[in-house]
């Protein structure tokens, strides 16, 4: 009854833009919840069959449902992120529809020895770069990158656990645009709680235009080639 | 699951990439170096002494004065191609010896030696002068036989005594090297290495070399409280007209750049050094010397021309010995005039050794290479400051 | 109308927001320290000294502070050396006054100057002590009027590598030098009275300074008399090398205009205008130029000069035409060059003048002052805005606002730190490297903790 209440919410707080999941993905959702609520905390493979509906079996995810390839996320980074969605840090802004869906499906990992090993599954996979899907001038992405994203993403965009700035080379480019427009208009990492994506929020209102972003993006699927 | 990008892709990464030591393809840096901003291609300093002007643009004066003029403008490439070749032994004939043989990072730019030691082992007469801030000199070598660092460069590159290279074999070195010609292109744009090429980019490094963040400098920009009652009783003898120090070693670059004839002993046995003289046959410059710069002066022990002092009490004292005491017999020098009678107590000399140490500032040390692109073992490495 | 009330409301705001932009008054009474006084000062503050003895040296590095000394029925603010304390008050601040002090028994200087523009020096006292009454260095803009110097072993009124400097209403008498403008360009020297000393007002170049030119220097209504006293100069010392019997020297310095003075009883000349050679065993210096150049004499009155002159002087003398010496005496070489002129040169004795052209200016009158405007401009550093120049000075080097540099932009700081000023000041204390590609951060351990955190705070509110 509770997780049905949950749903009830992803699908009314889903309203009004283009972070509408639409009714593949919820059906998507809607299955991963059952899943989920067959499994043991303690096995990973078993509780990422829920996670597979969208993201694939491999991890390789799927832009059709808007779900993001995980194998060339860091494990660090997963667990951060779950947690996020567990703890409502991600996901909660009226306009993350995606973010919604994921942060319910996540509050049903009934505790942290689950994301653990969920996360842990993931890690098996094997890591292959995201095909690219976008196009955008790769110097000038190169110059921004190197200016403002670099100093914390790395060099070559491999990520910086020290500072828990998260890879994005791999990452699908259309998903870290995305996730890019999200920080800039305060609908991911406006919340002050959410320590490390308010960072992300600050700097997502840095780079001058729409096209900038794009630019420094496909500079960043550039790298993963 | 991709925990790390392959090392393969910083490689790959061209733009403003500051080498590192998982380099194994050379490259150059498009960042201009600590202390250094980029403005149209070129770098050019940003200081506390950014926004003060200077009488007459002299670069002398008190605390929140303007710097002499420095040579800078030169491009981050280029400053990096010096950094490599400073260190890099293939300057020299036998390829035993680079500029950081006598100008070690880790002695100030100095080498720690009353007189350096030449190609064959041979004391040299002059100790090596530490190059923090050399850019800012408009005059080189003790005896101010040079006015550029481009021309001063020449001297040790083909002196017999010293690196022993001759003007074709120093480049043909370098022309025969793939990194090298690969590096030069990558500065200067050109398909073949000239000379002027190499004294240009010796020239941007060693002008990148800059020292202007001591804690001195903090008070002078008005943070009082970050030099101790001493240090600043021994700013105030320094300055006072009686130890009349910062007549000449004026600041901000602590230097002011003038032929000083001071009277200062050679090592026994040793004859006077005409210096100045030596070169402009002017009776009234024997034994002149141009004022070296302060700054760092705690790190480049032995002092002055003949390295005759160890310490810096030991040099500071000599200015109240009294004017000429150790002119040897029969010499007449046209003495500076303020060497004069200060009668400095004890008590002044050590708050003046005090004050000397607020000068210390390597904040701004170059990343010292590991390897250079020869192929030599890097001379003067060893030593990381940070 | 409309405009008024917003910039009032600017005006208050500013009036507000910074106190220490209101000056305040700081008293210092007989057993009080002056420099404590100085270390509490802001810009703009006035430290008033009670009479007393003030037995110390006072260095001011700050912009805009007064020391005023407050006079009561007859009792001065004494400053007391000792013999044993170096200078009284040394300076580097700009827009600096200090006044109504009586200082003695220093060994260096009473007043020194090292820098520090718009310097105001008057009603001082200067008695007996070290090596220069008053030496303003490295500064422009500057009016020093109405103090009283004697037995000084130097220069009583020492104005060195300055610009812009008005030196008026003094009296200098038993000093070696009186008056002396070296290395400066654009002084003005009007109704001071210079008597017993050696010599009395010089203008120099003196070679091996970093500041190589004197020109555009007017010598006016001075009283120079009597200036004969036996040169006490220290061994060694430029101006022990200047013979006693001079009223005015003028060497190497360009432009130099002389009117209206009363030039009289100098024993060796009433002026001498010479060239480099005048003084001997010193390290000459290519880049000083040696002659004096269009040196213009007006109207002065001038006698009874050269009466007992030293001998060098007699001798050149003894070449010339007369026994007795000079009112002018021009030295060999370029001072006796037409590019010099004259005007009622009959009324002087005089040698080495016949070249000399007649002048076309017949006077001064329309040259009141040589002090710009308005003053010089100034960076003026205040507890208020040093901050920005430490983060200027020390975080700019290597942070741009939103570009790469030697360190990654502020803007990527100002994420990472956002409300954690003090994370910043921990880590710049003892940086570690967190970025493959960046080199390590050099500490900055020797800032205080709240040095530190007053940047940390900074860096995080900058905007561009």
């Amino acid at each position: 009854m509770k997780r049905l209440a949950l749903l009830l919410c992803v699908v009314l707080a889903a309203c009004s833009n283009d972070n509408v999941p639409d009714v593949s993905s919820e059906k998507a959702a809607a299955d991963a919840l059952q899943v989920l609520q067959q499994s043991s905390s303690a096995d990973g493979k078993a509780l990422y069959a829920a996670c597979a509906a969208c993201h694939g079996a491999k991890g390789e995810g799927n832009v059709a449902l808007s779900a993001p390839s995980l194998v060339n996320q860091q494990d660090w980074y997963l667990f951060r992120q779950l947690n996020g969605f567990r703890s409502g840090l991600r996901g909660s802004h009226p306009q993350d529809g995606y973010g919604a869906q994921m942060q319910a499906i996540a509050k049903t990992l009934p505790d942290e020895a689950a994301v653990n090993a969920v996360v842990s599954y993931i890690a098996s996979f094997s890591a292959e770069p995201a095909a690219k899907t976008l196009d955008g001038n790769i110097k000038r992405g190169a110059d921004y990158y190197s200016n403002l994203c670099g100093a914390c993403h790395g060099p070559a965009a491999e990520g910086n656990d020290k500072l828990q700035a998260p890879a994005l080379a791999g990452v699908d480019d259309w998903y870290l645009l995305k996730q890019f427009d999200h920080f800039r208009d305060g609908i991911r990492g406006a919340d002050e709680a959410d320590r490390y994506g308010y960072q992300m929020g600050m700097m997502g209102k840095t780079l001058p235009d729409a096209e900038t972003a794009k630019d420094v993006i496909a500079y960043i699927q550039s790298l993963a080639d | 699951m991709r925990r790390r990008i392959l090392p393969l892709l910083v490689l790959l990464l061209g733009i403003a990439s500051m080498p590192t030591d998982a380099d194994t393809e050379w490259n150059l840096s498009e960042v201009c170096p600590a202390g250094f901003h980029l403005k149209d291609g070129a770098c050019y300093l940003q200081s506390f002494y950014s926004d003060y002007v200077s009488l007459q643009s002299s670069g002398v004066g008190g605390l929140k004065t303007g710097l002499p003029l420095l040579r800078e403008g030169f491009s981050a490439q280029q400053i990096d191609l010096g950094r490599l070749l400073f260190f890099d032994p293939i300057l020299s004939l036998d390829g035993d010896m680079a500029c950081s043989s006598c100008h070690q990072p880790a002695r100030g730019f100095a080498d720690g030696l009353a007189g350096s030691i030449g190609r064959h082992g041979e004391v040299m007469h002059r100790s090596a002068p530490t190059l923090w801030n050399v850019g800012f000199l408009r005059q080189l070598f003790w005896d101010a036989r040079a006015s550029s660092l481009e021309e001063q460069m020449q001297g040790p590159l083909f002196s017999q005594e010293e690196m022993a290279n001759t003007p074709t074999q120093l480049l043909a070195s370098l022309q025969q090297n793939d990194n090298y010609r690969h590096l030069f292109r990558l500065a200067f744009g050109e398909s073949e290495i000239d000379l002027q090429q190499v004294y240009t980019a010796l020239t941007a490094f060693e002008s990148s070399l800059v020292s202007l963040s001591s804690r001195y400098d903090l008070y002078a920009n008005g943070f009082h409280e970050v030099l101790t009652q001493p240090e600043i009783e021994g700013m105030n003898v320094f300055r006072s007209f009686v130890a009349r120090c910062a007549e000449c070693h004026t600041p901000p670059a602590f230097t002011n750049q003038q032929i000083a004839v001071i009277g200062t002993p050679e090592p026994d046995g040793v004859p006077l050094d005409a210096g100045v003289q030596a070169i402009t046959g002017d009776a009234s410059q024997r034994g002149g010397f141009r004022v070296p710069t302060l700054r760092n002066i705690e790190l480049t022990a032995p002092y002055m021309h003949s390295g005759r002092f160890k310490t810096l009490r030991e040099t500071v004292a000599f200015y109240t010995g009294g004017r000429g005491h150790a002119v040897p017999k029969g010499e007449h020098l046209s003495l500076h005039w303020h060497i004069w009678e200060p009668n400095l107590t004890d008590h002044e000399l050590d708050l003046l050794v005090a004050f000397l140490k607020t000068l210390t500032d390597q904040s701004f040390t170059p990343v010292l290479p590991t390897k250079v692109p020869s192929g030599l073992q890097p001379v003067a490495t060893q030593i990381l400051t940070h | 109308m409309k405009k008024i009330i917003p910039m009032g409301l600017l005006w208050l705001g500013l009036l507000l927001a910074v106190p220490s932009l209101m000056a305040a008054e700081i008293s210092v009474k007989d057993g009080d320290s002056i420099q404590s006084a100085v270390n509490k000062a802001n810009t703009g503050d006035v430290i008033l000294v009670y009479p007393g003895t003030y037995k110390e040296s006072v260095y001011v590095d700050k912009d805009g502070i007064t020391i005023r000394g407050v006079v009561q029925d007859g009792e001065w603010p004494v400053m007391e050396g000792e013999g044993v304390r170096n200078d009284a008050i040394l300076y580097s601040g700009n827009d600096f006054t200090v006044e109504w002090l009586t200082i003695t028994h220093y060994k260096g200087n009473a007043i020194m100057g090292q820098a520090g523009n718009n310097f105001v020096i008057r009603y001082n006292k200067v008695i007996d002590t070290g090596v220069y009454g008053i030496f303003p260095q490295f500064g422009k803009n500057g009016l020093i009027e109405y103090n009283v110097l004697s037995g000084i072993e130097d220069a009583a009124i020492y104005v060195g590598m300055c610009d812009n400097v008005d030196v008026r209403h003094n009296e200098v008498f038993d000093n070696v030098a009186g008056i002396e403008i070296e290395n400066t360009r654009h002084a003005l020297v009007e109704n001071n009275y210079a008597h017993d000393n050696t010599a009395g007002l010089l203008v120099f170049i003196t070679p091996g300074l970093p500041i190589k030119t004197t020109y555009d220097v007017i010598l006016r209504n001075n009283f120079v008399v009597n200036n004969n006293t036996a040169n006490f100069g220290a061994a060694g010392s430029i101006v022990s090398k200047v013979p006693p019997g001079i009223g005015i020297v003028v060497m190497a310095a360009d432009d130099v205009i002389v009117e209206g003075n009363i030039v009289s009883g100098n024993k060796t000349a009433g002026i001498v205008i010479t060239d480099l050679a005048f003084i001997t065993d010193i390290s000459s210096d290519p880049d000083s130029e040696p002659n004096p150049d269009r040196m213009v004499f007006l109207d002065n009155l001038m006698f009874d000069n050269g009466a007992d002159p030293v001998a060098d002087v007699k001798a050149l003398m003894l070449t010339q035409f007369s026994r007795r010496g000079p009112d002018i005496l021009a030295n060999l070489g370029s001072a006796q060059e037409p590019d010099n002129c004259i005007i009622n040169r009959e009324r002087y004795t005089r040698f080495g003048v016949k070249k000399w052209s007649e002048c076309e200016r017949k006077d001064t009158s329309d040259i009141l002052t040589m002090r710009i405007p308005g003053g010089a401009p100034n960076e003026v550093v205040t507890t208020e805005n040093r901050t920005k120049l430490l983060y200027q000075g020390i975080c700019a080097g290597c942070h741009a606002y939103n570009l790469r540099m030697i360190g990654p932009p502020t803007l990527t700081v100002q994420a990472l730190y956002r409300n954690d000023a003090q994370g910043i000041a921990d880590y710049i204390a003892a940086p570690h490297k967190v970025r493959t590609d960046y080199p390590a951060m050099p500490p900055q351990g020797h800032l205080s903790p709240e040095l530190r955190r007053e940047v940390a705070e900074y860096m995080l509110g900058v905007t561009k």
